[in-house]
């Protein structure tokens, strides 16, 4: 793949990898947008390669999620040591345009693990089948089935709990 | 509420939320254009300070370790000197050398008073 491919690519997934980001960071539009940032410049620089062995989007949404669990890490560190980087624990701002079940949502994808909240994100918002999940997350297909299940019935049951 | 329904009311709130990120994504162009500004003003990661941390630490540790064998190497001979000359206080004990050149010699033994070491059992008269 070219520089030039590279990047039409890039530009083409833009908004999903935005919309990834977003999911992987908390929905704190700062902090994805400074993921993406790290992301594409790792892509672009060849520090992250596309080996070809599974499709772009997935090859991308893996570098996202590695670079949010890297910032993550360092916002953790960054806490340790008071007075360097406070901007990392500003919570997200809280959007009032949001309908009432999209508010619950996110209140209950507070609630699940990590893992489960990635798999659940990746087959229901982006359409990915198991397989794609698996490349994206590094992990066995086996163990996203098992937390596309877990985490789906524990999310519906979270959201039934708040409907009356 | 089956299964599928469910399912479907899952997608369709992930799929929202989807498009609401998209569409408050920020033009790609921008953020590519940003990368060539942020490259040299990049805060310096963890990674970058430890490799430049790392060979001032190894070099730093093999002096430690070289000054501390030197120093090692010069106490040596007068440590060895002293092991070499020193007896342990039982030393003479230890020294059982004439038991082997010649037979002890037990002190006669003096008679009890009223014995007589003439032999009196089975002796004719």
């Amino acid at each position: 793949m070219t520089p030039a491919e590279t990047r039409a690519e890039i530009e083409r997934l833009h908004p999903a990898g935005f919309a990834w980001a977003m999911a992987c960071c908390g929905r704190d539009r700062e902090r994805a947008e400074d993921v993406l940032q790290t992301s594409y410049l790792k892509v672009l620089d060849g520090r992250a390669r596309f080996a070809g062995r599974s499709s772009f989007q997935t090859f991308l949404f893996g570098v996202i999620r590695r670079t949010a669990a890297e910032e993550r890490r360092r916002a953790a560190l960054a806490r340790l040591f008071p007075g360097r980087a406070a901007s990392d624990d500003a919570p997200p701002s809280a959007d009032a345009s949001l309908s009432a079940d999209r508010v619950a949502l996110r209140a209950a994808l507070t609630r699940l693990p990590r893992r489960q909240r990635e798999v659940l994100d990746l087959v229901f918002a982006f359409g990915m089948t198991v397989q794609e999940a698996a490349q994206t997350l590094s992990i066995s297909p086996g163990a996203v089935s098992v937390h596309y299940d877990r985490g789906k019935k524990r999310l519906a049951a979270l959201l039934r709990r708040r409907t009356p | 509420m089956n299964n599928q329904a469910e399912d479907s009311e899952l997608e369709r709130l992930f799929r929202e939320e989807r498009r609401s990120a998209e569409a408050a994504a920020p033009h790609a162009d921008i953020l590519l254009s940003r990368l060539k500004r942020r490259r040299p003003a990049g805060r310096p990661s963890v990674g970058r300070a430890a490799l430049v941390l790392a060979p001032v630490l190894i070099l730093a540790v093999g002096a430690l370790f070289l000054r501390s064998r030197a120093h090692r190497a010069d106490e040596l001979p007068a440590a060895a000197a002293r092991l070499a000359s020193w007896k342990a206080p039982t030393d003479a004990l230890l020294w059982t050398s004439d038991l082997w050149k010649r037979i002890p010699v037990l002190a006669p033994r003096a008679p009890a008073p009223g014995l007589s070491l003439e032999p009196a059992k089975g002796v004719e008269r």
